[in-house]
């Protein structure tokens, strides 16, 4: 083969597949809409179960101005109630981590709350705090917190400890090793468990809104609901999980950012594809 | 006892009368057993035996990173609090950070000591000079070769200008071109600095090549066997491998492992 040939195939195959990925990504969500409007333009449902696409658009014209300002209100207790988890678990597994006195103090307490169901915490929170934002805030940074606390307590005792001796030997204090080795090397492992805590968030926050809220994405779910609107309820699914979508691409975004250092990307050909990374 | 390089009256490292078992009383588990050596200012000082004789859990307990059982380690005459920056230390696996630089890690030692800033950055730029890899400052060890990453290890402890360098088979893991080209790296590097090294290695040639005085370590439990000087004129050009005298200082270490244990890890 000349090397113009080899070029142009290699052009080929490159544009082929260029094309066929997205298709193969697309085939799936395509044929699951193909299938809804077929089942729903036959009838073969009820509208109540299944709801016709122009019942979906007659429900998104209705709702558009009601929009706004429930995207804003999830959005803002969401995303608090997700940091101040983020922040206060991370901060938690660190210092327990850190001083002995700390983790013997509040280790029990930590051991105690974690396999606490939080759904079930909301009437109590509810009766502690009113209905309003505190509790759903209050709520999402309790789970967020004690999933990231847990996460980071962990990856702390996995550090390989090669690197703590050689932090040691070069002079290193116990406060600079945990900031210059601990958490530069923890921050990759703990991008997963906060990549679960800030989706599990909009999970809570839907729960938090159904029990007592008068306003929010979760408030017009109930309210759809009393009034049997199907079509409402799943297109405020479908915004809630284009909320939850947009806060994870971030997540995602940011990952690459901090993890330029790891192997993580550096495999290539068949590791990679052993691993599913391509 | 006449030492070479006895430039101090008093030895640098004082090892004295040391026991070390990894059990709850003495007899259990005993790893080194009446451990009596001193190391002199400036001397290049190796440790051989069989693995498991207990070599690098002796650099260890110098290093600070383990407490001795019984007998004490004195530095200058001082026994020193836990580990410090005055004896660092170069591993066999692979210790160089890998989230920060090459220019960032061998910068680690002197920002930690609180050294300002100009000053850090300048003594980071000579020492990366010095193993041939300051125009792979910005790089990230990942991106290095197992050799160069070594390099960085070397720099990253040299940059410390340590009173003590202690190694732990720093070599081991390389291949044998790589080992050899960094053998003799570190011979002019250690030429130029003169710090005292007390290096830990099973290979007999490397000790002999590298250090001035080699003692030779038992196992089960570590004691000292045999101390053995090497008066080879310094620098050492790679060539004194292969003279007589250097075959003869090697054949008799190798004889003394042998009648020891077997000797069959020693090379």
């Amino acid at each position: 083969m000349t090397q113009a040939t080899e070029a142009k195939t290699n052009l080929l195959t490159i544009n082929g597949d260029r094309w066929r990925k997205p298709l193969r990504k697309l085939a799936v969500p395509a044929l699951i809409i193909i299938l809804w409007i077929v089942v729903s333009e036959l009838g073969l449902a009820k509208a109540r179960v299944i709801p016709s696409m122009a019942d979906m658009w007659s429900a998104l014209q209705g709702l558009l101005e009601l929009l706004p300002a429930a995207i804003l209100t999830t959005l803002s207790i969401t995303l608090s109630g997700f940091f101040i988890g983020l922040v206060l678990g991370t901060a938690m597994g660190l210092v327990m981590a850190y001083s002995r006195l700390v983790r013997e103090f509040l280790g029990s307490v930590f051991d105690f709350l974690r396999p606490v169901p939080v759904f079930a915490l909301i009437p109590l929170f509810i009766l502690w705090f009113g209905i309003g934002r505190a509790p759903q805030i209050a709520l999402i940074a309790m789970g967020t917190s004690v999933v990231l606390g847990v996460t980071t307590l962990e990856a702390i005792r996995n550090v390989p400890s090669i690197y703590i001796r050689a932090a040691l030997t070069l002079g290193a204090s116990r406060r600079r090793i945990y900031l210059t080795v601990i958490i530069p090397y923890i921050i990759p492992h703990l991008i997963g468990a906060i990549r679960v805590a800030a989706a599990a968030s909009w999970g809570l926050d839907v729960a938090a809104e159904f029990m007592g809220s008068q306003q929010g994405l979760g408030y017009l779910i109930v309210l759809q609901q009393t009034y049997l609107r199907t079509a409402g309820i799943i297109v405020l699914v479908i915004v809630y999980s284009i909320l939850a979508v947009i806060t994870d691409t971030i997540i995602a975004l940011l990952e690459a950012r901090v993890t330029r250092w790891t192997e993580r990307r550096s495999g290539v050909g068949v590791v990679a594809s052993i691993v599913g990374r391509t | 006892m006449d030492q070479p390089n006895k430039s101090a009256n008093q030895p640098k490292i004082q090892i004295d009368h040391l026991y070390f078992s990894f059990g709850d009383t003495l007899k259990e588990n005993l790893i080194i057993e009446d451990f009596s050596l001193d190391v002199y200012d400036q001397e290049f000082l190796s440790v051989v035996g069989p693995s498991g004789c207990g070599k690098s859990t002796l650099l260890n307990i110098i290093a600070g990173l383990l407490p001795a059982t019984r007998g004490r380690v004195l530095l200058d005459g001082a026994e020193p609090e836990g580990p410090g920056p005055d004896r660092t230390m170069v591993f066999q696996d692979d210790a160089v950070f890998p989230w920060y630089t090459v220019r960032q890690n061998v910068e680690y030692g002197p920002r930690a000591a609180g050294m300002p800033r100009a000053e850090v950055e300048a003594t980071a730029t000579r020492y990366l000079q010095m193993v041939g890899l300051y125009d792979d400052r910005d790089k990230y060890p990942r991106q290095l070769s197992g050799g160069m990453r070594k390099r960085v290890d070397i720099a990253r402890a040299m940059a410390m200008q340590p009173q003590v360098l202690l190694m732990d088979e720093p070599f081991a893991a390389l291949d044998v071109m790589t080992k050899e080209r960094l053998q003799e790296e570190f011979m002019t590097l250690w030429n130029a600095a003169r710090t005292t090294v007390v290096f830990v290695t099973h290979d007999l040639e490397e000790a002999l090549y590298l250090s001035e005085r080699v003692v030779v370590m038992s196992r089960n439990p570590g004691r000292v066997e045999r101390v053995m000087d090497v008066p080879l004129e310094q620098p050492r050009h790679v060539d004194v491998k292969t003279s007589a005298v250097f075959q003869e200082m090697r054949r008799e270490l190798a004889e003394v492992l042998h009648t020891m244990h077997g000797g069959l890890e020693a090379r």
